[in-house]
């Protein structure tokens, strides 16, 4: 569905991305993992034509950049990872933000098609009964749903998500991965996730790309990029060994 | 408070209903005082070709047809255009605070007035036209100078940022302005009129040299409802989630201060209005635009025809300029609505 | 709502102001029963107009020739007898004035307006015309200013206030022009005769149009401190001496103004005839309120300074 080839990013003379190169196939859960400050925003920001870079990037066989941002929005939709709000608006109205780029009437009118969106979106997040709440009144995990939500009701064949389980308990980040993997299952769909927690990626990703100060240290099979070596190579410490002298603890 | 857009709907029409008693009156009250079914048969009579009204007046006739008429309607174009402007730039800068008058838009718009008046530089006919032109391009050019500058200084583009840099030219423009003015004109009287404002030159022949102008940015706002209300989770957002965020940026900036260009040009510099009615709209309405911007443009209207009709019985016959009605007025009905709110928000 | 409905409801809608606009800015200028058009006159008298006149009167030449030149001419009817310029005038019916003035034969030609003087006319004559319902604008002007007063004044009576407005301007930059032209020259004294010895010697003074030009000029009239259109006598010429002698005395047949006076034996030693600086002049540029003003002034400098 998305080909990166050789993609990199020059800013201020700065190497942001090296040569970037990996696939999305359908029904992926596609994460990116890496240190803080790995280039792992601006693979996203190119993605979405933020950003200049060199390389290819093709949706479908056809090439990003000869492509509006409107019609982008259409197949592929991102969940940022700060959210930054003003005024008091309604869950319900900031999850209906996400069917803009379907408009037909005026006045920001939601036809049935919109409103049916809307409500799967709400369930599958559990925030229904925030509906209309005041976006300002609730917990920065109920939130992160609403963004969710928002982007699920947007409808996208592609997600990319940035930190999707940021704030939430553990329950959540159980239940929202258990969506996304169920979603990610449906008829042309895939995700794209960064992601730092790497239990959750080892759960439930098919495919991984681990990246370091922007140049590819692994791509491939979960199983393939996430090994011992790899990650000791990425994060100067041995996770493994991490991981399993935490899971001690649990015994 | 309400939350069933059928109520809202019902809310509309009553608040149509006060704005035209609202107008009524202010035509019907003044130094001299009208009765108001006079003033209805002569609007019918002269509008509509129905009644008779041979038994009224010419000099009444006149009053109302050639004075406070031209009167109310300039109060609404300049009250909505203003409430509508402020509703915008809060929206797309994210910023409570921010309107035509305190991000410069204002006192920019005067700059060009003042110069055109003072200069002369007139087309033949429509000498006003000119004027109205002027201020529109100052006012363009003072908006994108104020975001300009606050972009280099701080690339997020705080709330206090922005308005600290508007408040600054604001008041450097104003300064010009006045300084202008004292260079081409001894009358200190026009000089403060001109600062807060004034409906009392209101005609026919302006109301409907800003009709059109003022149809066209209300219609163009209005289609981009939708890209306001994206633009409420950032503009970063609002990019991926498939908004042309500079475009939108860029002509919704130019209606607005076109909005508050055109009514400085009219009627000079009236503040507060561009920012307190779309705050009050905010907090008895959802904060969906679908609702801020015609509840913005009908409360606007009567805010400042209120606001007008008291501007000229208070000291009659003198008037008050009216700037300082719209702060007095405004501040109080703020704080009212802002303490009625935050009571029942808390229980 | 749809989109496309919007759009075509706010075409539709922003077009009807434009319209609108339009139709009352057309019509704001137009004078009627209902919006009449009421105008001061030079002696002060309101004059209302439902409607701008088709058949007009002139019984002052500057009238005439204002109204000719704001290109209204073909809406004369009858002008008075002395109204000589442009040629045109020479078809039109004339009539007499001052004490001539024939009451009943203006009000059978059924005028809309008629512009008259103050010079010559009663307030009798007045009050008779506008009795029998005759609409009477008085157009006096003894100055340059006065004279724009006049211009604009028969501008907007006949609906021509925007040619009125063009050739005001034309005259303050013609007259700022001339008067720049010259600041830098000597200054020349100047006698300015308007009738000759055999009736009276008599100048124009103080307060009159020729005067008001040799001002503009930086002429120094020699009889400045008489006031209006003055008798003088020879004893004064030849006291004062001046430099220039302009004649506005008509030749006819074998009679040549200027010769007259270089003949004349007391004058021998007058500067302006010993330097042979003795000219005539049309006196009609020179003392009508009209925009031939500026071509006196303009022939009196050329007189004067040379080309």
């Amino acid at each position: 569905m998305l080909k990166v080839n050789k993609l990199s990013v020059k800013i201020n003379n700065k190497l942001i991305l090296d040569n970037i190169s990996f696939d999305l196939n359908e029904n992926d859960i596609f994460v990116i993992i890496g240190p803080n400050g790995s280039g792992k925003t601006t693979i996203v920001k190119s993605i979405m034509n933020d950003i200049k870079y060199t390389g290819s990037i093709k949706l479908k066989d056809k090439n990003i950049k000869t492509m509006c941002i409107s019609d982008i929005s259409k197949y592929i939709g991102v969940l940022m990872q700060n959210h930054t709000l003003e005024f008091d608006n309604t869950v319900f109205d900031i999850v209906s933000l996400g069917r803009y780029t379907y408009s037909k009437s005026m006045f920001a009118n939601l036809d049935n098609e919109d409103k049916e969106k809307i409500k799967e979106a709400m369930e599958l997040t559990d925030i229904t009964h925030l509906k209309n709440s005041s976006i300002k009144n609730i917990s920065g995990g109920e939130l992160q749903r609403v963004f969710l939500a928002l982007v699920l009701a947007q409808d996208p064949n592609i997600l990319i998500l940035d930190e999707p389980t940021n704030h939430l308990d553990l329950k959540h980040q159980i239940d929202i991965f258990n969506i996304l993997k169920k979603w990610s299952l449906k008829e042309g769909k895939a995700i794209i996730s960064i992601i730092h927690d790497l239990n959750l990626a080892y759960k439930f990703s098919t495919n991984a790309l681990l990246i370091k100060e922007g140049i590819t240290v692994a791509c491939g099979k979960m199983d393939e990029v996430l090994t011992k070596e790899n990650l000791k190579n990425t994060y100067d410490i041995d996770v493994f060994e991490w991981m399993k002298l935490v899971l001690n603890n649990w015994k | 408070m309400l939350k069933r857009p059928k109520s809202y709907k019902i809310m509309f029409v009553i608040s149509l209903i006060i704005y035209f008693i609202i107008c009524v009156m202010s035509i019907s009250i003044g130094s001299v005082r009208i009765p108001f079914d006079e003033v209805v048969k002569v609007i019918l009579n002269k509008w509509f070709g129905i009644g008779d009204i041979s038994n009224i007046s010419q000099t009444t006739i006149t009053i109302i047809i050639s004075i406070r008429l031209p009167r109310v309607i300039m109060a609404t174009i300049v009250g909505s255009s203003l409430s509508l402007a402020g509703a915008v730039m809060q929206g797309l800068l994210k910023n409570p605070l921010a309107d035509g008058s305190s991000l410069g838009v204002a006192s920019g718009a005067s700059i060009g007035a003042t110069i055109a008046i003072a200069t002369g530089i007139t087309l033949p006919i429509l000498s006003e036209f000119s004027i109205i032109i002027t201020s529109i391009v100052f006012a363009f050019i003072s908006l994108f100078l104020v975001l300009y500058v606050v972009r280099k200084i701080d690339r997020s583009m705080s709330t206090n940022t922005v308005i600290l840099a508007g408040v600054i030219f604001s008041m450097f423009a104003s300064s010009i302005s006045n300084l202008l003015l004292s260079v081409f004109s001894n009358d200190t009287k026009k000089i403060v009129f001109w600062t807060l404002g004034s409906l009392a030159s209101s005609n026919m022949s302006k109301v409907l040299l800003i009709l059109p102008i003022f149809l066209i940015c209300v219609f163009y706002i209005l289609y981009k409802i939708p890209e306001l209300n994206v633009f409420q989770v950032g503009e970063d957002a609002a990019k991926y989630l498939g908004v042309n965020t500079k475009k939108a940026k860029i002509c919704l900036f130019m209606a607005a201060s076109a909005l508050v260009g055109m009514s400085v040009a009219m009627t000079g510099n009236i503040g507060f209005v561009g920012l307190i009615i779309p705050a009050i709209v905010r907090m008895v309405v959802k904060t969906n635009y679908k609702y801020i911007l015609p509840f913005s443009i009908i409360t606007g209207a009567s805010f400042l025809c209120i606001t007008d009709l008291i501007s000229r019985t208070v000291i009659t016959p003198s008037e008050l300029p009216i700037g300082t009605v719209t702060s007095l007025f405004g501040a109080v009905i703020f704080v009212c609505i802002l303490y009625n709110f935050k009571k029942r928000r808390d229980v | 709502m749809k989109k496309k409905i919007y759009l075509i409801l706010a075409i539709v809608i922003i077009t009807l102001s434009i319209v609108l606009a339009g139709i009352y800015f057309v019509n704001k200028n137009k004078i009627s029963e209902s919006n009449p058009l009421v105008l001061i006159d030079t002696a002060g008298k309101e004059v209302k107009l439902t409607k701008y006149p088709e058949k007009i009167i002139s019984l002052i030449p500057a009238a005439t020739e204002n109204i000719y030149d704001l290109g209204a001419g073909e809406k004369l009817i009858a002008v008075d007898t002395y109204s000589n310029y442009p040629s045109a005038t020479i078809e039109l019916t004339k009539l007499e004035t001052a004490s001539s003035l024939n009451i009943e034969s203006i009000i059978n030609l059924n005028p809309d307006i008629v512009f008259m003087s103050k010079m010559g006319q009663t307030v009798e004559q007045y009050e008779n015309l506008t009795n029998s319902g005759i609409k009477i604008v008085m157009v006096d002007a003894s100055s340059i200013e006065e004279t724009y007063t006049i211009i604009n004044l028969i501008g907007k009576v006949i609906g021509k206030e925007n040619e009125a407005k063009e050739i005001i301007n034309e005259m303050k930059t013609e007259f700022e022009n001339i008067k720049n032209s010259v600041k830098d020259e000597k200054s020349k004294t100047i006698y300015y005769e308007v009738s000759p010895l055999e009736f009276g010697l008599w100048t124009s003074g103080n307060k009159t149009f020729e005067n008001e030009i040799m001002e503009i000029l930086n002429i120094k009239n020699i009889f400045k401190d008489v006031d209006g259109w003055a008798q003088v006598s020879e004893e004064q010429v030849l006291v004062k001496d001046p430099q220039y002698i302009i004649t506005t005395t008509a030749n006819y047949g074998d009679f040549d103004a200027v010769e007259e006076i270089i003949s004349r034996e007391n004058w021998k030693n007058v500067n302006a005839i010993k330097a042979s600086n003795v000219y005539s002049i049309n006196p009609d540029t020179m003392s009508r309120p009209t925009k031939r003003l500026v071509e006196g002034a303009k022939q009196l400098k050329n007189v004067i300074y040379g080309e």
